[in-house]
């Protein structure tokens, strides 16, 4: 009984060492979500499903509408290209390239007639997001939120 | 030997001599009755004496044994015995203590890992934008690269012409 004890707690340990540490040593698995906003001021309304970012737009847009157009989840490996179509003949393309302790390399193109009309390359702190906006649609403006986590 | 008279029994005989008809309160008309019986019946009365010779030299054996002790050496026996159970005592704390050594140590460590995690946390994930810019290049006619005050929420706005 005593050395079983002492069995689980020596596991426990190294359990939790591992599920403590991991996320700072990082994973070569990038999860990848794209959600595509539409914004505008023709209505008032705000998505329920955007409850996690709403704040951080209002704080600078003046727009009393945003709708969740799509949501994309990518599971990724480091270097493999995840596609997400876009309104208006619009593609998303997002690369992760590598991740150290607390940032995601990301390269990040935005594709319109299979032409690259915008191309970039951050440092997204893990469990973050970046928002990219203004191509217009319908009467507002498309915004990108593209949060990473490893 | 064979039981000659069959009004009592040698149970009721040695009862009587002990005196335990005298403790309840329908004995002591038996023990009358009794007493007249063993005075008349032969048997009876040598079976009483013979008792009663027996619980004399018990009870002498008894007084003889309480007299020959020593208060002195009860004392110190007293004394010793409970400073051996204060010792026992002593014992069992610190085997207890040897035995959860390990739980304790564990405890130590897991407690260790969350402070360090949690200082880790606070001290070392960085506090600056959500989003590092490293390289742009766009089509567009006008870029802005804006950082929420409070989130620190990076945006990259692009303005179409």
């Amino acid at each position: 009984m005593g050395k079983f004890f002492k069995f689980f707690l020596l596991t426990a340990g190294i359990f939790f060492f591992f599920v403590l540490t991991t996320p700072v040593w990082g994973k070569d698995r990038v999860i990848t979500n794209v959600k595509v906003i539409h914004a505008s001021t023709n209505q008032n309304y705000l998505d329920p499903a955007l409850q996690d970012i709403i704040s951080q737009l209002e704080s600078v847009f003046k727009y009393t509408s945003y709708r969740l157009v799509e949501e994309k989840r990518l599971n990724q490996n480091l270097n493999q290209q995840g596609q997400v179509n876009l309104p208006g003949s619009r593609t998303l393309i997002v690369i992760p390239l590598d991740t150290d302790n607390k940032r995601i390399r990301y390269q990040i193109s935005i594709l319109k007639n299979q032409n690259s009309v915008f191309k970039t390359r951050i440092l997204l702190r893990n469990n973050s997001s970046i928002t990219i906006g203004g191509p217009q649609y319908k009467n507002g403006y498309l915004l990108f939120n593209i949060s990473g986590s490893i | 030997m064979k039981r000659e008279c069959s009004k009592y029994t040698s149970e009721d005989i040695s009862r009587f001599i002990d005196n335990e008809y005298c403790s309840n309160s329908s004995g002591s008309g038996q023990e009358i009755a009794m007493a007249e019986h063993i005075q008349q019946c032969r048997y009876c009365s040598e079976e009483s004496r013979r008792y009663r010779t027996l619980s004399d030299r018990f009870k002498n054996h008894v007084n003889d044994t309480i007299f020959q002790v020593d208060s002195a050496v009860i004392k110190h026996k007293l004394i010793k015995v409970m400073q051996d159970h204060e010792k026992k005592s002593w014992k069992n704390i610190f085997q207890v203590s040897r035995k959860y050594i390990f739980l304790k140590l564990t405890t130590i460590v897991l407690i260790l890992f969350a402070c360090i995690f949690t200082y880790q946390k606070i001290h070392f994930l960085p506090n600056g934008p959500s989003a590092i810019v490293k390289y742009l290049d766009t089509d567009y006619s006008s870029v802005m690269i804006i950082e929420t005050q409070k989130e620190k929420h990076t945006i990259i706005w692009l303005g179409e012409t």
